[in-house]
């Protein structure tokens, strides 16, 4: 079969994944709208289905190109996507009560997603400086980091909710406050791991390609800047014994920072990253 | 009495906070404003003429150039400093701790309650670390090395910080554009940019590199694929062939040669003057970023008047950087006015006003990096020491349990501790409770600490 002719199969089973997670969202939506909690588990179901097509289109893509989707916005998005739709997934399928966080993981996933489709679809070629395992450790880890500090954003959000609408039935069903504080929490420790392999893997990698592992190049200031503020929540919790609406609204912050850090920076200004994002 | 302070003063949790939000802000401040490293002199010299005032404010706060500057520095030093000092309170601690752990099971007597107790923790991964009063009072632990996370977390944080100082401090690199054919002899004057740390002492590598080959394949679109220089290492005790390629460099004693994407070509030219004097040039350009546009290049030719403005196409036939069949235009010009104007080929000469221009030949040269870094070891294994220290922090949450039984009238106490995630190791510890109540080992719990 011809690359033209699997192009455009990737490009359908793209979209077919988007419908089936704008599917799963409304059901989410309509979950924690109207407090069925019957919703969620279509909600997951659908977001299951959706991630069939994607990861065949990803596999196109990944067979076409020749090397793995994380160059050029279309593939990044859409991988980081698969990796957070994954992970939230595993992580609903261990812990049920979580899976209400979907309403938040979910539709920002799509999104994200959705946005990569709109960009140039062209298969890019890898340059030189884009090989070697610490580079994949880079990015794998950039990966799970996203789906990490979106499902910890997820569950900060439902503590929020809960905490002004906690007498409704729906939001007596999910984890008590102190719960959900304590999810926001672990995965906000995961995001930290991940974020502190992305960039330790990454200043290894820079070694090697460079000849040195930090040269304050924006990217690699705002992951720093992005580690700091996560050090701060973490620290401010531990010695401040910060907690609750207090820590839900630093992460929010934090989640600003790193959307910062991953979306925005890469795409306005001209970075090293800029070779596999632009 | 002050040393006291300053000691409570290096570990206060406000010390801490404080030092993380002002690193935070200087990090803001590098990006936000344009740092010394980034952009050119030019730049500076016309800020400083549009705004005198504020570029005299930035550059006396030195905010032009942060991770250089004093304030910078202090920061890390007191950072260093706090960090290395709590980290050996928390050493001291955690030792303290592990030996009351020891004595403790070095005491206790096997358990000969009820087994399903036992298999109840046991499926849990809880080990039991102390049985008191006969049986009466038991002590489960789990992760027991995650006292340790934090310890060994800024343990790593610390040797990267210390590797940094380390790197600013004794760090030598310098880039070269190297010839094929041509030989480099490792010292500091032969490169074209260097960059030395604060102590660091003239770069001299200790060996001669010789450029044997240049190799550089592309994608059908024309990006580059490869790139590797074959190069000679010539040392004692002889000559060692060796190839550098990006994201492979050669590691020769405390030297690493990296292969930068810089590469091109070398116009190799020689002017011979009417008195019958010849100056041999060669001029370095650049390739071209994409594969369509010429290789362009202006400079003045040495011992001459003129100024040569290059575009040279590797294969006039094709679109390609290989070379096949060479073409330069050239224009010269002389005070202003063009002297020559028109194609040549190596191998042709040209009249230019009285002088013959021989374009002798070209060739490819290969930008190399030398450095020397003494500071790379400890921060590679900081990271690994700092990794695993934070995945033990928040994958493995040390946790204690001490439960109460009592045989006679069937009731039994359980109270916990954990330093992460309490609402979720309480929930734990109801679902054992449950378990104990319904597997019929006790009846009731008669006290409940969270």
């Amino acid at each position: 079969m011809d690359n033209l002719y699997l192009l455009k199969y990737e490009v359908i089973s793209h979209w077919i994944a988007v419908g089936f997670y704008i599917l799963s969202t409304v059901f989410f939506a309509y979950s924690v709208s109207f407090k069925k909690a019957g919703a969620l588990k279509y909600g997951m179901f659908l977001a299951i289905i959706g991630l069939i097509p994607h990861s065949i289109a990803l596999g196109i893509r990944w067979h076409i190109a020749g090397h793995g989707p994380y160059m050029a916005k279309y593939e990044v998005l859409s991988s980081n996507t698969w990796v957070v739709i994954l992970m939230f997934l595993l992580i609903g399928w261990k812990i049920p009560k979580l899976r209400a966080a979907g309403v938040i993981v979910i539709p920002l996933s799509f999104l994200m997603m959705t946005f990569g489709l709109f960009t140039n679809p062209e298969i890019r070629r890898l340059p030189p400086a884009l090989s070697g395992v610490w580079l994949v450790i880079h990015i794998l880890f950039n990966k799970l980091a996203v789906g990490a500090i979106l499902i910890s954003l997820g569950s900060a959000v439902l503590y929020l909710l809960k905490k002004k609408q906690g007498d409704k039935e729906f939001y007596r069903k999910l984890p008590s406050l102190e719960v959900l504080d304590a999810y926001s929490y672990k995965f906000i420790g995961f995001g930290f791991i991940f974020w502190s392999i992305t960039v330790a893997a990454g200043s290894i990698w820079a070694n090697e390609a460079w000849g040195r592992y930090w040269g304050w190049d924006p990217i690699e200031t705002w992951s720093l800047i992005t580690w700091l503020l996560y050090g701060l929540y973490l620290h401010l919790r531990y010695f401040f014994k910060w907690q609750g609406t207090k820590a839900a609204w630093m992460l929010l912050a934090c989640f600003i920072v790193s959307v910062i850090t991953i979306f925005i920076i890469p795409f306005v200004i001209q970075t090293l990253h800029s070779s596999y994002f632009m | 009495m002050v040393f006291q302070k300053i000691k409570r003063f290096l570990i206060s949790p406000r010390t801490v906070i404080s030092l993380i939000i002002i690193t935070l802000i200087a990090c803001v401040i590098g990006f936000l404003v344009p740092q010394i490293t980034d952009k050119s002199p030019s730049y500076f010299e016309l800020w400083k003429e549009k705004n005198i005032y504020t570029f005299r404010i930035v550059d006396r706060l030195q905010l032009n150039r942060v991770y250089t500057s004093v304030w910078f520095l202090s920061l890390v030093v007191l950072i260093t400093v706090s960090l290395g000092y709590s980290l050996c309170l928390q050493v001291k601690k955690n030792i303290r701790q592990g030996r009351e752990h020891k004595a403790r099971k070095k005491k206790h007597k096997p358990f000969s309650g009820p087994d399903r107790i036992m298999k109840i923790f046991k499926k849990r991964r809880y080990r039991l670390s102390g049985v008191y009063s006969d049986d009466q009072k038991l002590i489960f632990t789990k992760n027991s090395i995650g006292r340790w996370g934090g310890v060994i977390f800024h343990l790593g944080l610390l040797l990267v910080i210390i590797s940094a100082i380390a790197v600013l401090c004794f760090q030598k690199s310098g880039f070269v554009q190297l010839m094929e054919g041509d030989l480099f002899d490792g010292k500091e004057t032969g490169f074209l940019v260097k960059d030395r740390g604060v102590f660091a002492g003239e770069f001299n590598a200790g060996f001669k590199t010789h450029l044997s080959k240049l190799v550089h394949t592309y994608w059908d679109g024309g990006e580059l694929k490869f790139l590797e220089s074959s190069v000679r290492i010539i040392r004692e005790p002889g000559i060692t062939d060796k190839k550098i390629s990006v994201n492979d460099p050669l590691f020769i004693d405390d030297t690493n040669i990296y292969q930068s994407n810089n590469y091109g070509y070398t116009l190799s030219f020689i002017l011979k003057k009417p008195a019958g004097e010849e100056v041999l040039t060669h001029f370095n350009i650049d390739r071209a970023g994409d594969i369509k546009q010429p290789a362009t290049g202006k400079s003045d030719f040495p011992l001459s008047p003129y100024i040569f403005k290059m575009k040279f196409l590797p294969d006039v036939t094709s679109k390609s950087f290989y070379l096949t069949k060479p073409i330069l235009y050239l224009t010269v010009s002389e005070g202003g006015s063009v002297v020559f104007n028109g194609l040549i080929i190596p191998g042709n000469a040209v009249k230019i006003e009285e002088d013959i221009l021989y374009f002798t030949g070209v060739r490819y040269w290969s930008g190399l990096l030398f450095v020397n870094n003494p500071g790379m070891s400890g921060a590679y294994i900081g990271f690994i020491i700092g990794i695993f220290g934070i995945a033990v922090m928040f994958l493995l949450p040390y946790k204690e349990i001490h439960l109460t039984l009592d045989t006679d009238t069937g009731l039994y106490g359980i109270a916990g501790m954990t330093k992460r995630y309490g609402a979720i190791f309480k929930e734990e510890m109801d679902e054992i409770k449950t378990e104990i109540v319904t597997g019929g080992i006790f009846r009731k719990e008669f006290q409940t600490n969270g």
